[in-house]
């Protein structure tokens, strides 16, 4: 798993831990280090990415006669 | 008030303020004025506060309040869902709160009355709504301070069972801080103010920051130490005097095979040399031994007639003629005298 899809920060913060318990495994093999060194560093910048994001949004849901309708709401 | 329109009675005391809706109606015969209730609500703090207290022993008998019940938030909800009211200051607060705090969040609203006949039902709705489409991790129900009749929704039964019904995990955001419905207590968790209850859903982006940033640098030390660890081993190997001397004791083995080889060769040279000279030596004594070379040398074999050789003289007979063999030639020969 080199360049996984982009998840949720929860998931990807997860992973990240599981990374760092990996890097500190002193029988994970040279070359899976280096492998998993790059996936902590996209997830790094994924999480970064998110985390920057300025734009503020509500869902606003109502229901209407043909059922649910959601309305996106920019916060001023 | 007709018995079967009794509200539960367990909401009234005698001596409770009500405030009862109906017609006046005249009993001529008696000549009395009747007021015939169709609803009856409690009025003013005392009866409230009656009504309070009874229905929130009831739930806590069932163990809706108890500290068991309330489950744990997740850490970075994906998803939120709010239940209030869609102006005011309250979803405003909060949604800004909520999305300065923790951007990643996706912000659900399902607008609802916060006050007043039906908004205890939308409350409700609203709970069940978001259970039923699966759509957040994480419910945020609440309103702006009030007095108690302003709070009462959320004091009702039909919400606090909407919330214990919740799979997905439900925080209680209702007035001031030193207010307390039946929904902050049957809640997972109670948020003091609407505003209060951001920092209780989601982390903060700067405390992350800091954790992406030491992330980083921890990463890159763990890399560094991999590979450091991997030459350590690497160079305790090679210089080992095992693997060092392995090209030196390669060509020891190599000179030891080369010498046993020269000295089996010369072995086996010289092994010839002393048989040729050994077989020589043994074919010259053999042929000394042999009767020609001892003819040679001048004896005769002497044959009796029969062909029997003569050893002793003792088994000869005056006159007896003898075969007698030479070197060169033979001739016979008779016997004129013996002696033994």
């Amino acid at each position: 798993m080199n360049r996984p899809e982009a998840g949720t920060f929860e998931e990807a913060f997860k992973r990240l831990e599981e990374i760092s318990r990996k890097l500190e495994d002193a029988s994970t093999p040279l070359e899976d280090s280096f492998k998993l060194f790059e996936e902590g560093q996209f997830l790094l910048e994924h999480c970064q990415k998110l985390l920057d994001d300025a734009e503020r949004r509500i869902q606003v849901i109502k229901s209407g006669r043909d059922g649910l309708k959601i309305e996106e709401v920019v916060l001023a | 008030m007709w018995r079967t329109r009794t509200a539960p009675s367990s909401l009234f005391q005698d001596g409770a303020k009500v405030r009862a809706y109906g017609r006046v109606t005249v009993w001529e015969q008696a000549g009395k004025y009747q007021l015939d209730v169709q609803n009856l609500l409690p009025v003013g703090i005392g009866s409230m506060q009656a009504a309070f207290e009874l229905l929130k022993n009831r739930l806590s008998a069932e163990g809706i309040f108890d500290s068991s019940r309330k489950r744990q938030l997740p850490k970075y909800p994906n998803r939120i869902g709010i239940v209030t009211s869609p102006t005011g200051a309250v979803i405003h607060d909060l949604a800004w709160g909520l999305t300065t705090r923790f951007p990643p969040a996706k912000i659900f609203l399902i607008p609802v009355a916060v006050q007043g006949d039906g908004a205890a039902a939308q409350i409700a709705g609203a709970i069940d709504r978001y259970n039923h489409e699966k759509m957040v991790d994480v419910i945020v129900i609440g309103r702006g301070g009030g007095s108690l009749e302003d709070l009462w929704a959320f004091n009702e039964e039909i919400v606090v069972r909407a919330i214990v019904r919740s799979k997905i995990p439900v925080v209680s955001a209702v007035g001031h801080e030193v207010d307390f419905t039946l929904s902050d207590l049957a809640a997972d968790v109670r948020a003091p103010t609407p505003t209060g209850a951001a920092a209780l859903v989601v982390p903060d982006r700067k405390d992350l920051l800091q954790t992406i940033h030491n992330r980083r640098e921890s990463l890159t030390t763990q890399l560094e130490r991999r590979v450091i660890l991997w030459r350590e081993r690497i160079a305790r190997i090679t210089q080992g005097y095992g693997f060092k001397k392995l090209p030196g004791r390669i060509n020891d083995e190599r000179l030891r095979l080369d010498e046993i080889s020269r000295r089996l060769d010369s072995a086996f040279t010289r092994g010839q040399i002393v048989r040729t000279t050994a077989v020589a030596t043994k074919r010259e004594q053999l042929q000394a031994l042999s009767p020609q070379a001892v003819l040679g040398r001048g004896y005769s074999v002497i044959r009796k007639q029969d062909g029997t050789m003569v050893r002793d003289s003792s088994t000869l007979q005056l006159g007896e003629t003898l075969d007698l063999s030479f070197f060169v030639g033979q001739a016979t020969a008779s016997i004129d005298s013996i002696k033994v």
